[in-house]
């Protein structure tokens, strides 16, 4: 069962729009959705999470917002790039906060994970350390039920400790079957070692939205002298890429095999995004 | 009950703003220093400093900040209308120091009339359009220009203030004392009773507005 479906998402802004994104994303599974800044990563978990309003429609779990607003951002729990909680306030204000507006909020839940990663609670937010207002955000919503976790750049400036702890309750998140994360970063190391699906966007159009192993299935890094390339080869080369010692570039095995003499190795998820955006350009 | 657990957010950052209390008891002092003051003075400067603080707490908030509470599970503008009920409870409690204000002057200055009921509810009713205008201007504005912005907010609230004072000071000319008394007698029934229908309105075309908006 599909756990989050978008269909058809439009957004005009004066020098960008977003044209049509549509994907889906069964329960039980991680989403990794990149591109570059501006591309419209940002809209579109913005349109999710109802904090700005597009054309087409959204469902989590069969609800719409129009049709049940509670309901719908009930299930949605929100990590940004930056801390939303109001600064001024502290912790015990912020726990207070949820217990009134979340009706599956465990303030015990919250508490273990504020004793957990020993967050201060009579300091004010505006004193918390970027890595501690990154925990505040996941203990919140990690101590209520949801069923979509959107996750906008969450785990950048992390230090390495704490975002391998994310992710392992990213993945824990997921153990059950029932729910999923929508991961958008720009660090693709993190979606290399957790995300199923990946989306790629570009100046707010889709490219594609696969499996992680299709994705590494179907493409190959190619590295070869600069002599070894033809036109006509060229023309097969994703993003191509060329320096004085010769050339890197994506070949799709739908293609056949690649030529005779040319190195060829399993890319990355980092290289088949940049390869196929330089290739855009 | 959603919109109140809204307003109570901004209670809690009200912690920052307490120095509105000081209204009232500034209020006390200088109509003992006047002897010729009035009474309604008292409550005239407490509204004042309600005008001021009712929408600080909020006015000032990030865009991040907005998000938090827009992404809280609750119907659409219900955010905006905690806001308006947030100012309206701080008008009710400026209305009652002023008034505790203008007692405890009273136990000084006995040969002063107490403030008329009229002149309460109409000046209550009044502060409370200005904040209307005032939280309805944050909506419009919010994120932008933020110094401009607390200006423009903070408008209302002088033009209160020196509104007030001008009344003071030209009640007393048959002229004016006309249409003060017109306004204070007749109107000003209907005056406190519209201008918190006005008020209500406000909220609600803020709300809309800023569903319509978007964060």
């Amino acid at each position: 069962m599909n756990l989050l479906e978008v269909a058809h998402l439009s957004k005009k802004y004066p020098g960008f729009a977003l044209q049509d994104i549509s994907f889906s994303l069964p329960s039980g599974y991680i989403m990794g959705y990149v591109g570059q800044n501006g591309a419209g990563k940002t809209t579109t978990l913005n349109a999710i999470t109802h904090l700005n309003h597009c054309e087409g429609t959204i469902q989590i779990d069969g609800i719409q917002y129009e049709n049940d607003p509670v309901k719908y951002l009930e299930a949605i729990g929100f990590v940004g790039d930056s801390s939303y909680f109001p600064e001024d306030l502290n912790l015990r204000q912020i726990r207070s906060i949820l217990k009134d507006f979340y009706s599956t909020f465990r303030p015990e839940e919250f508490d273990h994970y504020v004793k957990h990663w020993r967050l201060p609670e009579r300091a004010r937010i505006k004193g918390f350390s970027r890595g501690m207002k990154v925990k505040l955000m996941f203990a919140s919503i990690l101590s209520r039920d949801t069923k979509l976790l959107v996750l906008d750049e969450a785990t950048n400036g992390l230090d390495p400790m704490v975002r391998k702890e994310i992710l392992g309750l990213l993945q824990e998140y997921i153990s059950d079957g029932s729910r999923s994360v929508l991961f958008s970063t720009h660090i693709l190391e993190d979606l290399e070692q957790i995300a199923d699906f990946i989306f790629l966007i570009n100046e707010g159009k889709k490219i594609f939205c696969d499996t992680k192993e299709e994705l590494l299935e179907t493409y190959l890094l190619i590295k070869g002298g600069r002599e070894d390339l033809t036109p006509e080869l060229k023309k097969q080369l994703i993003g191509l890429e060329e320096n004085a010692f010769g050339f890197e570039a994506l070949y799709s095995v739908k293609n056949g095999l690649p030529p005779a003499g040319w190195l060829s190795a399993k890319p990355s998820i980092d290289q088949i995004v940049v390869h196929i955006i330089e290739d855009m350009r | 009950m959603k919109i109140l657990n809204y307003a109570k957010i901004d209670f809690m950052k009200l912690k920052d703003y307490a120095w509105f209390l000081l209204f009232p008891v500034l209020s006390c002092v200088l109509v003992l220093q006047d002897p010729s003051a009035p009474l309604y003075v008292c409550v005239l400067y407490s509204l004042f400093g309600g005008v001021v603080c009712a929408s600080l707490p909020f006015a000032s908030e990030t865009r991040a900040a907005a998000g938090f509470l827009q992404l809280l599970p609750s119907r659409d503008g219900d955010n905006i209308r905690g806001h308006f009920l947030f100012s309206s409870f701080i008008q009710i409690t400026s209305l009652v120091l002023g008034l505790a204000a203008s007692f405890v002057v009273r136990l000084f200055q006995p040969q002063l009339p107490f403030v008329s009921l009229n002149t309460c509810g109409l000046m209550f009713s009044f502060s409370l359009v200005l904040v209307g205008i005032q939280n309805l201007m944050y909506v419009i504005f919010r994120y932008q220009a933020a110094k401009a912005v607390v200006f423009i907010r903070l408008l209302p609230a002088f033009l209160f203030f020196y509104g007030g004072l001008l009344t003071n000071k030209y009640l007393t000319t048959p002229a004016f004392s006309d249409i003060a008394a017109w306004i204070l007698n007749p109107g000003s029934l209907i005056l406190t009773v519209l201008c918190p229908i006005l008020y209500l309105l406000m909220a609600q075309a803020g709300a809309a507005l800023s569903t319509r908006k978007g964060l």
